[in-house]
């Protein structure tokens, strides 16, 4: 997702500051957090051979790091990437690494899963539930409203408390749940989804809200005029790309069809099992037409703003604070416990501690790394840990030297030892990452990452040797570059360190300011460059196809055709557990053209007092307010 | 008098014009542009954004056919203008080339190898003129017109998003300069008349703590000790707002406290050099009580040193803010201070250049015309 993956990357990197306790496969596994709050009902019909898409397996711990044997590594020639026949090789190993079929379909996707910390000790008082029930937390500047023009995490944070998608995102990483569609069907190729919405639904002004109002929202959201950042997440459907792109102006060529005024069918262009999640983002939420062309861009104004959610806002003084108050015409609006909320605009995380620690907010991130350390030996239970779907890595031009040889790369891998950084340098709260896939998809969908190549100085130093720089010797000037911040420093020069030592390399650190940074990287004008990604959906594919050769994203310069096919391969295929395979492949390949060097996995801590119910942990921060309580 | 105001006021836009040229351009010179993320906008995407903020220009294909040519195009670097991007193949085979239209970084190309398209539709999008994007940008400053926030993709208002934080600055700053002058003038007056006593002493070594102190220690400071919460001394005072007067008590008194000491050194020093002076001699001479002297006569000359300090203080007060903004979580203009340019929010930035510059040349003005009120010496006529 464009928007709420990147936030803080426009500043710095505030998750970096967010911190795991927990070795994430101990948390995984046990019960620590609050679990399940109850079965989560499925509403949605789904076709028997998708049925698996949504589901849980069961590691073995064994099963961990396949078809990484030394042999097997030199088979590839020096300077080149895997080819077509390393793949199906890959595909083999894959097969072995998937969990039964049965363990699979036994179980959905856990609720309450994700929780990578939370303390069992006391919380400090921070007084009582306010008399007013009014829910204050923190959020950085929201800069926008409208769902169809949203591109960061706070705007869009809020922004769903207002408008209500077809589908909501469920606490606790859990399936979507309806929302302003009561179910939807799938057809049996996997393409289209007739949305049905709940009869009598309408806008915070009274006017009746129909398919015809989430039609006209989504095409809005790709016209070329309004520029919007969020349009790419419309994407997958139909046509949808072209008539962003303005190649198209029939707005009939998009592939969303009001059937009659309860039925919306949407045709995508691929089938896309994770569109369900997909539906539950801002970018698909409907947008009051009346009001939208009545004020153009003063509609999102409290003084305008009309809502189909379950709140409305009622006051906002940007850079200062909203206020959002129950939208009393919300569908659901007797399930609705919290009658206020109040969001609190700072981009300070002292200053998020000192409105908690003064008992004014309730809910508040990011939180400072260090005082993160000092609550967890306090072991204090107001803290929670969540884990993020967000890979922290070095992305290496593959065509440079002496980076465009494999061995190398590899080489570098293997020479930095993660554990220690996680654990020392960030303080240990990270979770390292042997591959670019976070480790959150077992649960989810029985995907099983093949793991990379772990900390080993001895094998990194053979590799070098036989790439033809024995100990270093005769390598070019190495240099990486990281935007200014003080944790990408701290890696950086760990990182320089972990190859002097281990690999006797000299290698430059160099920082940039963010956009700086950006220009340098999108040109291609370096050898090794801090990056991260965040998922857009919950589904590995999101990582995998960031080194697709066409992608804007892919700044390794990784181009292999093997891979390319590959990722159309899995794009197609409908069938889960091949899916996986293949995936799994896929990753196979990259963990050996390793473009990319990834270091950790991101968490996200936060501080939420006691008495507020019903918070879960999910893979993007994104929480509403409507499924929360306060306890007295 | 008027001849003079005059003549600085023309002077002031001269001044501002040349700010604004130069921010213009140096933020036009920093790598990168608003558009820039860390995941990079679709290039339909990027392009659609370039036209709608009107920095950009489509390139239209002259013909329409078939797209070759396009596989070698590297986005983003510099082409000089008229350099050949692509070319057309029409149905006959005729094969037209597309060329920039102004020398620049192009953008975004818009089409692929193979593409079908028609004439006139766009292949590409190239970056304005920069000097006619200047031109543009320079008559609607004119106007006062700083145009929309990139940041707010075009929702908001630059002059919007100022004029609300301004008024909390400006009331910050105004108030913080008012205690500052009121314990600053007084305390350095007292020093001054009492020189080398025992309160003298204690005056100028609290003022001399006051200097020293900057408001990022103050700030939080006064928090930890009187701020709303578990605070040491006494919860008294809320923090993270402007609504009342209990969220102003910290704030003012941090960022006036540097002020305060220095302006009461400055009075001190003036006092000690005043009454020395021939006029006070000759006041005293002709019999009036040392009170008449002191009020009437010696106050005037010895807040001047404090009164040409004023320009700069006023300046440093409200752009000093900054840091009492963040630490007390004030909504004021501290924000758009950085974030701005770091973002490349050009017109975001330019409006706070502008209401900056103005805010300074007009405290330098005022001062100037302060001192001729102040000082029958200083005439500008």
């Amino acid at each position: 997702m464009l928007s709420a993956a990147h936030p803080a990357e426009r500043r710095a990197d505030p998750r970096l500051r967010v911190a795991v306790l927990v070795a994430l496969a101990a948390s995984l596994g046990g019960g620590c957090g609050d679990a399940a709050t109850g079965p989560v009902v499925p509403l949605v019909k789904v076709p028997e051979d998708q049925r698996g898409t949504l589901a849980l397996a069961a590691l073995p711990e064994e099963a961990s790091a396949p078809g990484q044997e030394e042999g097997a590594q030199r088979e590839h020639g020096a300077k080149g990437f895997v080819s077509a026949e390393d793949i199906a090789g890959f595909e083999a190993e894959c097969e072995k690494l998937e969990p039964a079929a049965t363990e699979v379909a036994a179980a959905g996707r856990t609720a309450g899963y994700g929780v990578v910390y939370q303390g069992k000790g006391p919380a400090p008082d921070r007084g009582p539930v306010p008399a007013d029930g009014t829910f204050v937390w923190v959020e950085g500047n929201a800069e926008f409203m409208d769902p169809n023009l949203i591109s960061e995490s706070a705007g869009t944070a809020i922004a769903s408390q207002m408008f209500e998608p077809l589908l909501n995102t469920a606490p606790g990483n859990a399936p979507p749940v309806p929302g302003a569609a009561s179910s939807f069907d799938l057809s049996e190729d996997g393409r289209t989804y007739t949305f049905h919405l709940r009869p009598g639904l309408t806008w915070s002004d009274g006017t009746p809200l129909t398919a015809e109002d989430f039609r006209w929202s989504w095409l809005r959201g790709l016209t070329p005029e309004i520029g919007s950042k969020n349009a790419q997440q419309l994407w997958y459907i139909d046509g949808a790309q072209a008539f962003n792109a303005g190649r198209n102006k029939d707005p009939d060529s998009v592939g969303i069809r009001v059937v009659d005024p309860l039925t919306l069918a949407v045709t995508l262009e691929n089938p896309t099992p994770f569109f369900p999640d997909l539906v539950t983002y801002i970018a698909y939420a409907p947008v009051p037409r009346h009001v939208v062309e009545k004020y153009d861009k003063q509609w999102v104004r409290p003084e305008h703003i009309v809502v189909n959610g379950a709140y409305k806002a009622v006051e906002w003084k940007p850079r200062d604070r909203m206020i959002l108050e129950k939208n009393p015409r919300y569908w659901d609006a007797a399930n609705v416990a919290i009658p206020r909320t109040e969001i609190i605009f700072t981009e300070d995380e002292s200053m998020n501690v000192r409105l908690y620690e003064s008992g004014k907010a309730h809910w508040i991130k990011p939180l400072p790394a260090d005082k993160v350390r000092d609550w967890i030996t306090d072991g204090r239970s107001d803290l929670r840990i969540d884990m993020q779907m967000c890979t922290y890595y070095y992305v290496i031009r593959t065509d440079r030297p002496p980076f465009d040889d494999p061995l190398v790369r590899r080489a570098m891998n293997m020479a930095i030892d993660k554990e220690r950084m996680t654990r020392h340098i960030l303080a240990g709260f990270q979770v390292p990452a042997p591959n670019l896939v976070p480790d959150m998809f077992k649960d989810m969908l029985g995907y099983v990452s093949p793991k990379g190549d772990g900390f080993d100085p001895q094998r990194a130093k053979e590799l070098l040797a036989e790439a033809g720089y024995p100990g270093g010797v005769g390598l070019p000037k190495v240099e990486i570059v990281y935007n200014t911040f003080e944790s990408h420093r701290l890696i950086a020069e760990f990182v320089q360190r972990n190859l002097k030592e281990n690999l006797g390399i000299d290698v430059a650190v160099n920082n940039m300011e963010w956009k700086s940074l950006l220009k340098l990287v999108s040109s291609g004008d370096f050898q090794i460059a801090r990056t991260s990604w965040c998922a857009d959906y919950p589904d590995p594919t999101t990582f995998l196809r960031v080194f697709d050769s066409d992608s804007e994203n892919n700044y390794s310069s990784y181009k292999n055709p093997a891979y390319d096919d590959l990722l159309v391969r899995i794009g197609r295929e409908t069938d889960r557990r091949k899916r996986n395979v293949l995936m799994c492949a896929a990753e196979m390949a990259l963990n050996q053209d390793a473009p990319i060097t990834p270091f950790y996995y991101y968490t996200r801590s936060a501080l939420l007092r006691p008495f507020v119910r019903g918070f879960q942990s999910q893979y993007q921060d994104h929480h509403l307010i409507k499924d929360l309580r306060m306890e007295r | 008098m008027l001849r003079f105001v005059l003549t600085r006021l023309f002077g002031s836009v001269i001044v501002l014009w040349v700010i604004i040229t130069v921010s213009f351009f140096l933020m036009r010179f920093a790598p990168g542009s608003p558009f820039d993320a860390d995941r990079r906008l679709p290039p339909a995407v990027e392009a659609n954004k370039w036209l709608v903020f009107g920095m950009g220009v489509e390139v239209p294909s002259p013909a329409a056919g078939v797209v070759e040519g396009v596989e070698g195009l590297r986005v983003g670097t510099d082409y000089p203008e008229g350099a050949p991007l692509m070319s057309v193949r029409g149905p006959g085979g005729e094969v037209t080339p597309v060329r920039m239209p102004t020398g620049g970084k192009l953008v975004t190309v818009s089409v692929a190898d193979g593409d079908v398209v028609t004439a006139g539709q766009r292949v590409a999008v190239v970056p304005k003129a920069l000097l006619a994007q200047y031109l543009t940008a320079l008559g609607r400053y004119a106007t006062l017109d700083f145009g929309v926030t990139i940041s707010s993709d075009g929702q908001r208002r630059v002059s919007e998003d100022l004029l609300l934080g301004f008024p909390i600055s400006l009331e910050l700053g105004l108030w913080a300069l008012l205690f500052a002058l009121v314990f600053g003038c007084s305390a350095g007056l007292y020093a001054g008349l009492k020189q080398n006593t025992a309160g003298d002493y204690a005056v100028m070594s609290a003022a001399m703590v006051g200097i020293s102190v900057p408001t990022i220690v103050s700030g939080p400071l006064l928090l930890v000790l009187f701020g709303a919460g578990p605070a040491l001394i006494a919860p008294i005072f809320p923090f993270g707002g402007w609504d009342s007067w209990e969220y102003k008590v910290l704030p003012v008194i941090s960022l006036g406290l540097v002020y305060t000491a220095s302006f009461a050194r400055l009075t001190r020093g003036g006092m000690l050099e005043i009454i020395r002076s021939d006029y006070i001699r000759t006041a005293r001479a002709k019999g009036l009580d040392e009170r008449t002297v002191v009020t009437r006569h010696a106050l005037k000359g010895a807040i001047l040193p404090t009164v040409s300090y004023l320009g700069p203080a006023i300046a440093s007060i409200v752009t000093g803010s900054i840091v009492v903004e963040k630490v007390f979580g004030i909504p004021g203009l501290a924000e758009y201070f950085v974030t701005p340019a770091l973002n490349r929010d050009y017109p975001m930035v330019i409006g706070v250049v502008v209401l900056y510059s103005t805010l300074l040349v007009l405290m330098n003005l005022l001062v100037d015309i302060a001192y001729t009120v102040l000082d029958p010496r200083v005439s500008y006529d």
